[in-house]
């Protein structure tokens, strides 16, 4: 009783589910073999960069500008204020906003000790796609979440968030970004100054 | 006595809490024409902000001069084992208020998790010194009222950022009262006398939390812009995700997953989630046949 009803909400599920959500962009298969992709790029070169903090910046730099959605996140972290800043300021506010997060999370790679990327799932939903993995030290490991969101509204896919335990660095950003424009009355000079100083990379 | 004491720092610190409200005030409310001042402000869900930012500054002095130092010596003085030891026991004792809360949230899988762990690790592992149970595959997970609260749709309220404590909020701070008053390690502490238990309890779960996050935390100061902001937005993001279980919130709401395809067929196959986390807080429709 219970498996057949389970068979049928499957169905249900499956028939629904397949019209309501259209043709995804791309298999999942060939998602799951992107974010791996990325990783192990990102990895590569922040392996072979330098030992200091530029070097790891200047390292992600070109990984995040080739891999990564970055207007589309600018956008985001930037809220209403987006709106409000002149198509200039926006395309200046995006180069910036590369190369500050270049420089904080190329630090941050320090740390990194040979953990295995490992794919759970995927979720498509067209123009927007989650892939579930697990970053793992070992087998003995249950690893640390990593959810990438993935963007294909370009008509490739791109990374447009990254959630590791359930935080979001886009929402993060955000916060902290319109929490900073609030206190300068919208100036969004004042954010590319402090931007600006915590960057390690042109 | 006992009592007399506890009374006079309640008044200390209510004194303390009206004197900041009385400096600070309340946050300035946005121009309502400036609609980008006003999603930022709504999106903050901070109305006592000002307050708040100088308990921050306050805990910020607390921690650089007082928790930082000792978590830095704990850290390079204890061995990891020892280290582990300590929480291990710290989250040993805390197995009473995370069975209950499991319990208030029909979750009796993880209930079942957090009795076997307690019986195994107080008996096998030595007063909770060993983490036996996770070695037979039992893994430890966290709850409380707060999320308990948020888990039946409560919402959070404002944020606080209380003193010594560290970011809350009314929802949480609700929450931490009841676990208190649901921990049998108070009561212990009241009937015998023996009420230090629960504040080096309290403390040493700090400063071990403190010592393993050393250099998360100060990267994250490093590359924050506004770090008040950030610990904010950390902080609600993570109870969130507490309060799911660490399900993705999409799944929750319609089921629906994507298995990966194995020859990289266009097709993806849609299905009810049979997940691995069955009954862990995701109610359930059809359980009873």
């Amino acid at each position: 009783m219970h498996n057949r009803r389970t068979l049928l909400i499957t169905a249900a599920t499956a028939l629904t589910g397949a019209a309501f959500l259209g043709t995804p962009a791309f298999a999942a298969a060939d998602l799951s073999a992107f974010v791996n992709d990325v990783a192990n790029e990102a990895i590569t070169s922040l392996k072979a960069a330098g030992p200091t903090d530029p070097e790891r910046a200047a390292a992600l730099k070109p990984i995040l500008l080739k891999y990564f959605d970055m207007p589309g996140m600018a956008k985001h972290v930037l809220g209403a204020y987006w709106k409000k800043i002149t198509p200039e300021q926006q395309e200046a506010f995006v180069g910036q906003f590369t190369n500050y997060i270049a420089s904080v999370y190329g630090q941050r790679f320090k740390a990194y000790k040979g953990q295995k990327l490992e794919v759970k799932r995927v979720r498509d939903e067209g123009a927007r796609a989650i892939v579930f993995t697990a970053v793992a030290e070992g087998s003995e490991d249950a690893g640390a979440r990593v959810d990438w969101e993935i963007s294909s509204n370009s008509g490739q896919p791109l990374i447009a968030d990254i959630r590791v335990e359930g935080l979001s660095l886009s929402d993060t950003h955000r916060q902290e970004f319109t929490s900073v424009l609030s206190q300068h009355n919208g100036d969004i000079s004042a954010l590319m100054g402090i931007l600006k100083n915590k960057s390690l990379v042109n | 006595m006992h009592f007399e004491l506890k009374f006079g720092r309640v008044l200390l610190a209510a004194g303390t809490l009206s004197m900041a409200l009385a400096i600070a005030g309340c946050a300035s409310e946005p121009d309502p024409s400036d609609e980008a001042a006003v999603q930022a402000y709504n999106e903050a869900n901070d109305p006592l902000e000002p307050m708040n930012r100088y308990f921050f500054e306050v805990n910020h002095f607390l921690d650089e001069v007082i928790v930082k130092p000792f978590a830095g010596y704990y850290h390079t003085a204890l061995p990891q084992f020892a280290q582990d030891s300590v929480r291990n026991v710290v989250r040993n004792l805390h197995s009473p208020t995370i069975l209950a809360n499991d319990m208030f949230q029909g979750s009796f899988d993880r209930a079942g998790d957090t009795s076997s762990r307690f019986l195994i690790n107080s008996t096998l592992g030595v007063a909770g010194l060993i983490d036996v149970a996770d070695m037979f595959g039992i893994k430890y997970h966290d709850e409380d009222f707060g999320q308990t609260l948020g888990y039946y749709g409560s919402g959070e309220g404002p944020y606080l950022m209380l003193p010594v404590l560290g970011p809350s909020n009314p929802r949480d701070l609700a929450g931490k009262i009841v676990d208190y008053a649901l921990d049998p390690l108070t009561w212990v502490g009241y009937i015998y006398n023996v009420g230090w238990i629960n504040t080096v309890r309290g403390g040493l779960e700090g400063l071990d939390t403190r010592a393993r996050n050393m250099q998360a935390i100060e990267e994250l100061q490093k590359g924050s812009v506004d770090f008040y902001a950030t610990i904010r937005s950390l902080y609600r993001q993570h109870r969130n995700d507490a309060i799911r279980n660490g399900e993705d919130p999409d799944d929750m709401l319609s089921g629906i997953t994507n298995d990966i395809p194995e020859d990289g067929e266009n097709a993806p196959t849609v299905m009810l989630t049979p997940t691995t986390t069955q009954g862990d807080g995701v109610p359930q429709v059809s359980e009873a046949n």
